[in-house]
């Protein structure tokens, strides 16, 4: 069946390692994956009107970030050392039929874990941040 | 064009822990905008839509719209009104669900949180109405 484009929240997102023996409590993802290509400018003393440019070879990865719902029971997961698979999962679109979310997938590793500030009344929050290796992916799959 | 709050009326007598308080079918006590006024109404519910609109890009509306809707319940003792209004909770406060025919993508409480109280007893009767008003933000999709 296909699949109708609809709009979203964020509600229902999840994140998976492969390898990391870590399931905890993600609040938000300020920070998703960020793919830049740099432009590299081809302007001659030929050229008229604008500077023109060339698209460059190669996509710049930016890192994912996972707000953390912080437990003393779970903790955070230790940063990385051999790659893994990475899968974020989008949540199902609300009537457009589908069946298996979107997802970014690739292999990849934590770079970074932050553990929460501690305040009267406040809840913990915790950190995480991730980095695609560029190895495998990352590859969007669009909802099904 | 989608009565979110008659969607939900609906969803709730699906629901065997709602109608196991508020009756079932057409005689389950789950009305729009006020009680009525009849004999044996307690408990129940009442469900106001206050707010919310489609989303609205550019091109016109996306296909996705929010809500906020209050849903009052009401008891003649506290300890039944906090049932009800906590049933009412953990059955709609989730992501992904059908409301009647319209598809929900989260109903999350907010943007007020809940508040609760009882209306003294009227002339001629010692009993006095409980009533517990909880507000929730729901996305739904539409086509209107």
């Amino acid at each position: 069946m296909a699949v109708t484009a609809k709009p979203d929240t964020g509600h229902g997102m999840t994140l998976t390692l492969a390898t990391t023996n870590w399931t905890g409590k993600i609040i938000g993802m300020p920070t998703n994956l960020d793919k830049q290509r740099a432009r590299v400018q081809t302007t001659h003393l030929g050229s008229t009107t604008n500077h023109s440019y060339m698209p460059g070879d190669l996509d710049e990865l930016g890192e994912l970030e996972f707000d953390v719902r912080f437990e003393a029971a779970t903790g955070l997961p230790a940063t990385g050392s051999a790659p893994e698979t990475i899968t974020v999962t989008w949540p199902l679109a609300p009537g457009g039929g589908g069946a298996t979310g979107a997802s970014l997938a690739g292999t990849g590793f934590i770079t970074g874990i932050t553990y929460p500030p501690m305040q009267t009344g406040v809840l913990q929050i915790g950190k995480i941040k991730i980095s695609y290796d560029g190895g495998t992916g990352p590859t969007w799959t669009a909802e099904a | 064009m989608i009565d979110i709050g008659a969607e939900l009326i609906t969803y709730l007598k699906t629901k065997s822990a709602i109608t196991a308080i508020v009756g079932s079918g057409t005689a389950a006590r789950i009305y729009p905008d006020q009680i009525k006024e009849m004999s044996n109404v307690y408990p129940c519910l009442v469900i106001k839509v206050t707010g919310g609109g489609p989303d609205i890009g550019v091109g016109g509306k996306t296909g996705i719209a929010s809500a906020v809707i209050e849903v009052w319940a009401f008891a003649e003792s506290s300890s039944a009104r906090n049932t009800l209004d906590r049933t009412v909770y953990a059955s709609i406060a989730q992501g992904n669900a059908t409301w009647g025919t319209t598809y929900t993508s989260e109903c999350f409480p907010g943007p007020q949180g809940r508040d609760s109280g009882s209306d003294y007893a009227t002339d001629g009767s010692d009993q006095c109405a409980y009533w517990a008003r909880a507000i929730y933000t729901v996305w739904y999709s539409t086509d209107d």
